[in-house]
């Protein structure tokens, strides 16, 4: 048996254990049908789903907001987080409004961006954007501040100017936190996709996850809810590859 | 010969909650053109503090810092800082070529290839020809300051401010390097500030010795090291000269440092 295998065996034998005593549970009446089905049920739809093409149409819609979002949001945080962290005058500025706006659960934001922006992608995207935005900047800004003054002394006495130190030296410097900030981020951005659609949608996941409800299409409902999983999973594990391609670096250093 | 830096009167404190401290107090230096002047003593008394100031990474409080009779506000051209911790000044995620490169990306006068042409002959300079594509953190202690002192040759240094570079390297290691950086000193006409806790280190490097005092620092005496180069790692060590100022610079800054323990 190969390494890896062994390594993942136990997690896989615990999760097929709970799709059984759910089956079995399912089976001989403990729980509603028509709460939840059993999971080859749900298996079954979720194969139709895959296999029509169905699935397509809404993933695709939730994943381009989401992605758009993702990268206002996380352009302007490292931004604005780099900055901070630079410039202390900066930080001294803005530090209080943000520690004030970042305890709100961003979707609890959406029904007033509703009355801003309407039902539409305008609203979705900054409501995903507004989410990804805070861990962001808060982990560049850490990340910024604690740039060893060394590495950045290196630099100026090198002839580097403030922003391609901060584009050159900060900015690659601070990767890991920001990297930390993402992975957070990328989340909290799914959320607020899902939120978003089921307050104000006509189309993706979320959307499909009300309606199915609404409909009574429980079955569809818990499928669509395995691929939101999915989607998660795959999206925090390109998140961890990206990482550890760029961050190359930063194990081996952080040793000494 | 004619000044290239020169340091007048420069004071430095430090506030703390309780108490202001002076670190620097008066401290007049110059650094002629192709000299080397080396800085030394005790561990503590705001050696780096000073050197910081001349370099232009750190405002003085008081007194002037010139560069060819220019005021230093900023950190000037032709003039790069080595620090000791070779291991947090170089970038790790930048291959040692990247790093020499690193130096020459300000100028827009100079194209990719030159960029790494130049890098890769500094590289050889300094006998890593053989490294550019590695990292860093793949290389000894030694190797990585020979990285630093290549890349401050490309940023085209024609002084060299450094500060301790060799006291976190091994007894060999510290020789190979000192001979390295006097033949490039001679070379390419560089004028160098060396500070060093390490008197040996002091009067076999440089032409002149400038001996600071404990807190509050100030420059107690300048001594004329006068002994012939090329300078020898090991009969240099030996002459009667060599001997004669390191008992002398020792037994000063031991009597400095009991006074104050």
């Amino acid at each position: 048996m190969p390494r890896w295998l062994g390594q993942l065996a136990p997690g896989a034998l615990v999760i097929a254990l709970a799709l059984w005593g759910i089956e079995q549970a399912v089976h001989h009446g403990l729980v509603k049908r028509s709460l939840l089905p059993a999971p080859s049920d749900i298996g079954l739809v979720l194969w139709d789903l895959l296999a029509d093409g169905q699935v397509t149409g809404p993933l695709s819609e939730t994943l381009a907001r989401l992605a758009i979002g993702f990268a206002i949001g996380a352009t302007l945080g490292i931004a604005l987080g780099l900055a901070m962290g630079y410039w202390p005058r900066l930080y001294r500025l803005f530090e209080p409004l943000i520690e004030l706006l970042r305890p709100i659960p961003k979707a609890a934001l959406v029904p007033a961006l509703v009355l801003f922006l309407g039902v539409d992608n305008a609203m979705k995207i900054t409501s995903i954007a507004l989410a990804v935005f805070f861990p962001v900047v808060i982990n560049t800004v850490q990340g910024a501040r604690g740039v060893d003054p060394v590495l950045i002394n290196t630099a100026r006495t090198l002839g580097v100017g403030p922003f391609s130190l901060l584009r050159k030296v900060i900015l690659p410097a601070s990767a890991p936190f920001i990297f930390a900030g993402m992975r957070l981020s990328i989340a909290l951005g799914l959320i607020l996709a899902v939120i978003s659609e089921m307050i104000a949608g006509t189309g993706g996941i979320g959307f499909l996850i009300i309606d199915m409800q609404r409909a009574f299409r429980v079955r569809q409902m818990y499928a669509w809810i395995v691929i939101l999983a999915v989607v998660g999973y795959l999206l925090n594990f390109l998140l961890l590859l990206a990482e550890q391609r760029m961050l190359f670096w930063y194990r081996t250093t952080q040793r000494t | 010969m004619a000044p290239i830096l020169e340091l007048n009167q420069v004071g430095k404190s430090f506030a703390s909650a309780k108490a202001e401290t002076v670190a620097l107090d008066g401290i007049d230096l110059v650094l002629e053109d192709r000299g080397f002047l080396a800085v030394v003593g005790p561990s503590g008394c705001g050696k780096s503090t000073l050197l910081q100031i001349a370099a232009g990474l750190m405002p003085a409080d008081r007194g002037t810092v010139k560069l060819l009779g220019q005021p230093v506000t900023a950190p000037p051209p032709h003039v790069v800082y080595v620090f000791q911790q070779y291991n947090k000044s170089l970038f790790p995620w930048r291959t040692v070529l990247a790093n020499v490169e690193f130096a020459l990306e300000g100028h827009s006068g100079i194209s990719r290839a030159e960029r790494r042409d130049r890098s890769r002959s500094l590289l050889q300079l300094v006998d890593l020809q053989d490294f550019a594509a590695h990292y860093p953190w793949q290389l000894s202690g030694g190797m990585q300051q020979r990285v630093a002192i290549a890349r401050a040759l490309a940023a085209d240094a024609r002084v060299l401010l450094m500060d301790e570079p060799f006291s976190a390297l091994d007894a060999l290691t510290r020789l190979d390097l000192q001979n390295l950086l006097l033949d490039l000193w001679a070379a390419r006409n560089l004028s160098i500030l060396f500070v060093t806790h390490d008197v040996d280190e002091a009067v076999y490097l440089a032409d002149w010795v400038a001996v600071l005092t404990h807190r509050p620092a100030r420059v107690h005496e300048i001594i004329n090291v006068g002994l012939p180069r090329p300078r020898d790692p090991i009969t240099t060590r030996e002459e009667s000269r060599f001997l004669k100022l390191r008992h002398a610079l020792l037994a000063q800054l031991m009597k400095r440092k009991s006074s104050h323990a």
